[in-house]
């Protein structure tokens, strides 16, 4: 067993192990998922700086080609010299400029002179003009003759901005502006190509986004809080926005230009990944194709685990189930009586330590004898135990050692291997004895006549196998069904008592045979309690009884319910046992039984009196036993007096007497019953 | 650009006792290459050259000398003007308990502001068309803002002394100063790029100054702004 626990226990803790490893690696993956989707957002911001970088210079590319036209140019140069009718001048600008931003969806086109002056707008202002813008670096250049683009904050609005000179011949007549507003346009623009959430902010509010987030409201903080970061390094590092169940990541950058001093800033946003669990992984890897796992790296594990297994199940065969076999095949043969002993030294481990306790059982059974001796009260002791109170181990299962039933004179020929121990409980403060076990090879019922004096009156306490109560029967209880309801309640299993303690029932002449039938069954029964036994010697004779017992009858589990369960059955003991005739003692213990005391509870106990009384002459006879000289009177008053004494000694409420067969020999026990 | 040198012939004019006009030229080293937005493409036009910076970038030298006992006390207030989105002149120097008229000549109000000094010119908006006066009480430097077109800016500079110059388009200056010693320092580009010391006689007066070269690459360094 040793090998196999332990190869057991090693892979039960790879096993957990593994587990371990499985819910551990929830967490480092789930920062690496977070770290990948901050790369993400990273990537998607350099991809969006080149976007508008991109977007920056077409813009540049359309104010230069616009810049082109000979109508602005030649009117821009007209407004530079100053004397032209600049009113004329302005409606010629304005008119091209309509029309180019028309033709280009712009939200803003400027003409300015050489000097910075605008002589026309298209879009935002129209109706102003000749207003100096040549502060704008992007203009101050454009007039020098750069192209470029910048940023710029109208009016509470965000514009993208690109200048180009206008130029006529070998100088500068002005400057053309375009520009496009930051909205939710370039917002949804940009997430199509990005495939991420896109906001813009400036001075502290958001501008527009590709989507209505919730967190949105949290992003203007966000970004004035780490816009020195951001100017600093480009980005801002992924940042971790809750906005109640949600999580999102976010990448913030400043607009270039001249809006970035308005903290002007674009957003990417991306929900963050939900919390890797072992759930999750397990979800993950059910979706995962199965033509897409690593099988050739997963064949090596998996033969590993299946050599593990077989391993352990070859141990535990060697270890386990061969040995438990070899001890129920012994056990088996032990129980059909091939063999003695079991022999420990064929089985190893605790199946040895299983056989030698056997073994020691069956030596304590074979050679216990103690010899009993009187008590002082004459005849009656009491064990201090009450009724039913006593643990008793194999009440639960008839005979768990004996597979199959034997015949029932077999049975009473062999000693009870597993009966329990004869020794008294040293607990019981009392003197108690074992009494004398039959040999093996003595018969049940010895024929030779009780030579002691006063055998019958010498209290015997034995403490008996109570797997012989599970298999004992109730012969004569499905017969007396017919007649009367059966008192299930009480744990005797005297069919003679039952039958004839009905009182007038009893008492008539079919009655007789009934109870002299069960007799010698109930021979074979053991007492369910463990209280006193006590064997007294009535003068009586009743007439012995001879039986022929061929099979045993089955086993009821529990002891009195299970004989009324049975009630409605068919004795089986009616085509094996032969039965004596009415003794006339009998059927005038009957006759006094129906002249009981009107007071219910003594003619109870008259009656169960009576039961015991037939019940031990019966027995005797049946045991062959001389009932000479024992009469009823004397036979009460001792039950009387011994029922006293255990009331008076154990409190108890009533004492019950039964009677059974002791070395081949008639015995009465006495149990206190507190219940 | 071509490194422009420049020899300043300082003549001492024979001058009275109580006066004397110092004359001087400023050589500027090569403008230093500095961004002024840093938006994603500035690209020249390939079909003409790129030509000068408007305004030219020697009206914003002053030229101070600092030193003798002063018989000024009494000096107009500087005037700066606000047209086209930008502060013209970009450097005004003015002694200190001066003041400046910052004039709204736009047609959109300003909001302009001492960076770093909030406290002593609030931003506060300016209405086209009208004009906001500031005085100073202490010497130093002052950058002003604009709230609302951060492209916007300027200095005033805050001497003890009320020789103050500005620069002609060709560098040359021109200063009545009682004869004394003095000490010529030179703002360029917000920060006094030269300081050297001066004896105003009766006679010739003229002196040539060079700005050295590694003020402009600290100025370039700084990213201050032209």
């Amino acid at each position: 067993m040793f090998w196999s626990k332990t190869w057991f226990f090693l892979i039960a803790l790879v096993g957990a192990l593994a587990v371990a490893v499985a819910l551990l690696a929830a967490r480092p993956m789930q920062r690496d998922l977070e770290r990948e989707t901050g790369a993400r957002l990273e990537r998607a911001q350099h991809s969006a700086s080149l976007l508008l970088k991109v977007n920056a210079r077409k813009w540049i590319d359309t104010a230069a080609q616009v810049a082109t036209d000979a109508v602005l140019v030649e009117a821009l140069e007209q407004a530079t010299k100053g004397p032209a009718d600049l009113g004329l001048v302005h409606k010629t600008v304005q008119e091209r400029l309509r029309y180019f931003n028309d033709k280009m969806k712009v939200d803003l086109v400027w003409a300015t002179d050489a000097r910075g002056r605008v002589i026309a707008r298209a879009g935002l202002d129209e109706q102003v003009y000749k207003d100096g813008i040549e502060g704008f670096p992007l203009v101050a250049d454009a007039l020098r003759g750069y192209r470029g683009d910048d940023t710029w904050s109208l009016s509470g609005k965000l514009y993208r901005v690109a200048a180009s000179p206008v130029i006529a011949k070998d100088h500068y007549a002005g400057s053309l502006v375009v520009g496009q507003e930051v909205a939710g346009e370039l917002a949804q623009s940009m997430k199509r190509v990005l495939d991420v959430d896109v906001a813009f902010m400036m001075r502290g509010r958001v501008l527009a986004s590709s989507a209505q987030l919730s967190m949105l409201g949290q992003l203007p903080l966000l970004v004035d809080q780490h816009f020195d970061e951001m100017t600093a390094n480009g980005r801002s590092a992924p940042l971790e926005v809750d906005q109640g169940s949600d999580g999102f990541l976010v990448v913030a950058a400043p607009f270039a230009g001249e809006a970035e001093a308005h903290r002007a800033a674009y957003a990417l946003i991306v929900p963050r990944r939900p919390g890797v669990t072992f759930g999750y992984l397990a979800a993950q890897l059910l979706a995962t194709d199965p033509k897409t796992l690593p099988w050739m790296q997963l064949a090596p594990i998996g033969g590993a685990l299946l050599l593990a297994l077989i391993i352990g199940f070859v141990l535990m065969r060697a270890e386990a189930i061969g040995p438990l076999k070899r001890l129920a095949r012994d056990s088996q043969s032990l129980a059909r009586g091939d063999i003695t002993r079991l022999d420990d030294d064929k089985h190893p481990g605790r199946f040895g330590t299983v056989a030698r306790a056997v073994n020691t059982t069956l030596d304590r059974l074979g050679s216990t004898r103690v010899q009993v001796t009187p008590p002082r009260d004459g005849g009656f002791a009491a064990r201090p135990e009450p009724f039913g109170a006593r643990p008793e181990p194999f009440a639960s299962r008839p005979e768990p050692f004996a597979p199959r039933p034997e015949p029932f004179a077999a049975r009473e020929l062999r000693p009870e291997p597993f009966a329990p121990r004869p020794e008294p409980r040293a607990s019981d403060g009392q003197a108690s004895f074992g009494a004398p076990r039959p040999s093996p090879t003595a018969p049940p019922y010895p024929s030779v006549p009780q030579t002691d004096s006063e055998p019958a009156s010498v209290p015997e306490f034995e403490n008996r196998a109570t797997n012989a109560r599970a298999r004992a029967p109730e012969p004569a209880m499905p017969r007396l069904s017919d007649d009367q309801p059966q008192d299930t309640s009480e744990m005797r299993p005297t069919s003679i008592r039952a039958a004839d303690g009905r009182g007038p029932v009893a008492t008539s002449g079919p009655a007789a045979p009934t109870m002299q039938a069960d007799a010698p069954g109930r021979t074979d029964t053991e007492p369910t309690s463990m209280g006193p036994d006590f064997v007294e010697s009535p003068s009586e004779v009743f007439t012995p009884i001879t039986h022929k017992i061929a099979t045993p009858p089955p086993m009821p589990a529990p002891q009195g319910l299970s004989a009324a369960g049975s009630s409605v059955q068919k004795d089986p003991f009616d085509d094996q046992t032969a039965v004596a005739s009415p003794t006339e003692a009998l059927l005038r213990a009957a006759r006094e039984v129906s002249q009981v005391a009107p007071n219910p509870a003594e003619a109870a106990l008259e009656q169960e009196f009576r039961q015991v009384y037939r019940d031990f002459i019966e027995t005797k006879q049946a045991c062959g036993e001389s009932t000479d000289g024992i009469t009823y009177d004397k036979f009460s008053g001792k039950l009387r007096s011994n029922r006293q004494q255990l009331i008076q000694r154990y409190s108890c409420k009533t004492v019950k007497f039964q009677v059974y067969v002791k070395d081949g020999k008639a015995a009465l026990k006495a149990t206190p019953v507190t219940s | 650009m071509v490194p422009r040198g420049l020899t300043i012939i300082v003549a001492l004019w024979a001058s009275t006792a109580a006066a004397a006009t110092v004359r001087g030229t400023v050589m500027l080293p090569p403008e230093p290459r500095v961004v002024d937005h840093d938006a994603h493409w500035r690209v020249e036009n390939g079909v003409i050259p790129v030509g000068p910076r408007v305004p030219d970038p020697h009206l914003d030298v002053i030229v101070v000398l600092e030193g003798a006992t002063s018989g000024k006390t009494q000096l107009p207030n500087a005037t700066v003007t606000m047209h086209g989105l930008r502060l013209d002149p970009r450097v005004v120097a003015i002694p200190v308990g001066g003041a400046v008229d910052f004039k709204n000549d736009d047609r959109v109000p300003h909001t302009l502001y001492v960076e770093k000094a909030t406290t002593l010119m609030p931003a506060t908006p300016t209405p086209a068309g009208q004009t906001r006066t500031q005085k100073f009480y202490a010497a130093g430097e002052y950058r002003v803002r604009d709230e609302d077109y951060p492209h916007i800016d300027g200095t005033v500079i805050v001497v003890q002394t009320p020789y103050v110059a500005r620069l002609d388009e060709k560098g040359n200056f021109k200063l009545d100063v009682p004869e004394g010693k003095y000490t010529l320092k030179v703002f360029w580009h917000d920060h006094w790029a030269l300081s050297q010391p001066l004896e105003v006689t009766a006679h010739a007066n003229e002196v040539t100054v060079q700005v050295p070269a590694a003020s402009a690459a600290a100025t370039a360094t700084a990213g201050a702004k032209p």
